[in-house]
């Protein structure tokens, strides 16, 4: 049986087995159409340890269930564990929490997510340019980007570089333009463009 | 969503970074797609607004006759590739232990590919059940459950809290640099500095709605979005303020258009807020700032890891 029962997406009302792998049948509580297709693993039982119950009192318990027996110790911490709250990784038993930690803090290789440097790259380029101004600080900040993540793991699924080379592109127009700028201010500086109004006094 | 022949996985998307989630074929028990009410009614409400907003260009001229006509026709299109795509539905995955909503399944047309695709995969690895078998399955798995191990027998493994993010520090930074912006734009009257502020403060009502929708069980901290709920206020006012002031520059501006005679206001001249009021905002902002990100460091819970103490001998019963 699932950990769920097989329930409407919009009100959670309960889908009797009558409506299971059937076309167009009505959920009894909203009146949507559901489509429910089940599969064999649904009549599997739950497999996995089960934590044992202590039989004397004076018998370890594990740190977050006390009437559960203590199976092992945290490898990380020391906090004992039953078979419920072990988690085996790497050959290592870590409780919860440390479980949680050492994930945050990329020390186990449990991968489930990933930063996509070549669109930060991308939007550093081409997002500044809305405002103008901020292009003096957003087209360095995406080569730096490009620069420092040229290696970094990209998407899990199949992704080109071509945002990479897009930002690129786009740092360098950028900082073609910001040339042309500076260029022409400092032009039209010498040419006395900025100077102000001179006053002419009559002989 | 992506099949492989053992496994789906799931892929969250913020552009700036993905969350992979895999979902073994062996494991999979149900598929539940519904099919939500159309929306057909405000489809073609909003049709017709956008159509209306695209006859607002007839009172106007040039420039903001294209405004009018460019932003409708966006609208439009949107409308139109809304009903294009179909009725939308809600997918759930179903496991031993879990139920998850595949959120890129979000359309009937979608959810009957991925059906169709999925369907076969899974049965390759588990094998079909027959129409006749189904209401088996539910006596079989009831049976089983009463007279083995139930859910409720079992202690539930401990619930790791979630660390919270860093939107509020995120707000509460972009209210100080909007003081800073309110002030900048008394002091210089730079053109550039009215074309930013406008687009700052709609992002903190952005990030205050957000970071007040995401808290839900993420954030244990309360007081930041006690400060958050109080500070809803004066962005309200701030932003009434601002758009009249922006109200008042587009009607000089279709006036001068009409060669009609106006005080001379354009975005050069232009500025956001009056002298006392630009000062108010900028006063609530840098406090607002300043003690929400104080209280969102103090506020914020310890590591689990820095809380973990060795546990040495056995717990007396």
């Amino acid at each position: 049986m699932p950990a769920q029962a097989i329930c409407c997406g919009e009100c959670s009302t309960p889908v009797p087995a009558e409506s299971w792998n059937r076309a167009g049948v009505r959920c009894r509580g909203c009146g949507h159409i559901v489509q429910v297709a089940v599969f064999p693993a649904i009549e599997r039982i739950r497999s996995g340890a089960l934590p044992e119950a202590i039989e004397i009192e004076t018998e370890a318990s594990c740190f977050y269930h006390p009437s559960s027996r203590a199976a092992i110790p945290c490898d990380e911490c020391g906090r004992f564990l039953c078979r419920l709250c072990e988690i085996e990784i790497d050959g290592r038993h870590l409780c919860p929490a440390c479980f949680e930690s050492g994930v945050s803090a990329n020390k186990l290789n449990v991968e489930t997510s990933r930063t996509m440097y070549d669109s930060i790259a991308l939007a550093l380029a081409t997002l500044p340019t809305l405002l103008t101004w901020p292009v003096i600080i957003g087209a360095p900040a995406a080569l730096f980007v490009v620069i420092r993540r040229w290696r970094a793991p990209g998407s899990i699924v199949p992704r080109t570089r071509a945002r990479y080379y897009l930002a690129v592109l786009f740092v360098l127009v950028d900082l073609g333009l910001i040339g042309l700028a500076v260029f022409g201010i400092i032009t039209a500086s010498r040419a006395g463009a900025f100077a102000g109004p001179r006053t002419v006094v009559a002989p | 969503m992506w099949i492989a022949p053992t496994h789906i996985l799931l892929l969250r998307s913020t552009r700036f970074r993905e969350h992979y989630a895999r979902f073994a074929l062996a494991d999979i028990q149900a598929v539940v797609i519904t099919e939500l009410p159309s929306r057909m009614p405000l489809q073609v409400a909003l049709g017709a607004v956008a159509v209306l907003w695209m006859f607002g260009s007839t009172l106007f001229q040039a420039y903001t006759k294209g405004f009018f006509l460019v932003t409708g026709g966006i609208a439009l299109a949107f409308v139109i590739a809304d009903i294009a795509r179909g009725p939308r539905c809600r997918c759930f995955l179903h496991t031993a232990v879990s139920r998850e909503p595949l959120t890129p399944v979000a359309r009937m047309r979608i959810a009957r590919r991925f059906v169709a695709q999925l369907q076969p995969a899974i049965e390759a690895v588990q094998g079909a059940v027959a129409v006749g078998q189904v209401p088996d399955l539910e006596d079989r798995s009831s049976s089983q459950s009463l007279g083995g191990p139930s859910a409720a027998t079992f202690d539930q493994p401990p619930e790791v809290a979630q660390r919270p993010g860093y939107l509020p520090e995120t707000l509460f930074g972009l209210f100080l640099i909007n003081a800073a912006l309110i002030l900048a734009s008394l002091l210089i009257h730079n053109s550039e500095v009215m074309n930013v502020l406008p687009t700052t403060l709609f992002g903190e009502v952005l990030l205050v709605i957000v970071a007040l929708f995401r808290r839900g069980s993420r954030d244990p901290r309360r007081y930041i979005y006690v400060l958050m709920m109080i500070v809803l206020l004066g962005i309200g006012w701030d932003l009434v303020v601002l758009a009249q002031s922006f109200g008042r520059l587009i009607i000089a501006t279709a006036e001068n258009q009409r060669g009609q005679p106006a005080p001379v206001l354009t975005m050069i001249n232009w500025t956001a807020f009056q002298r006392g009021h630009a000062i108010i905002a900028a006063s609530w902002r840098t406090g607002a700032g300043l003690i929400g990100l104080a209280a969102a460091y103090l506020e914020r819970p310890a590591s689990p890891a820095s809380r973990a103490q060795p546990v040495t001998e056995s717990r007396p019963k």
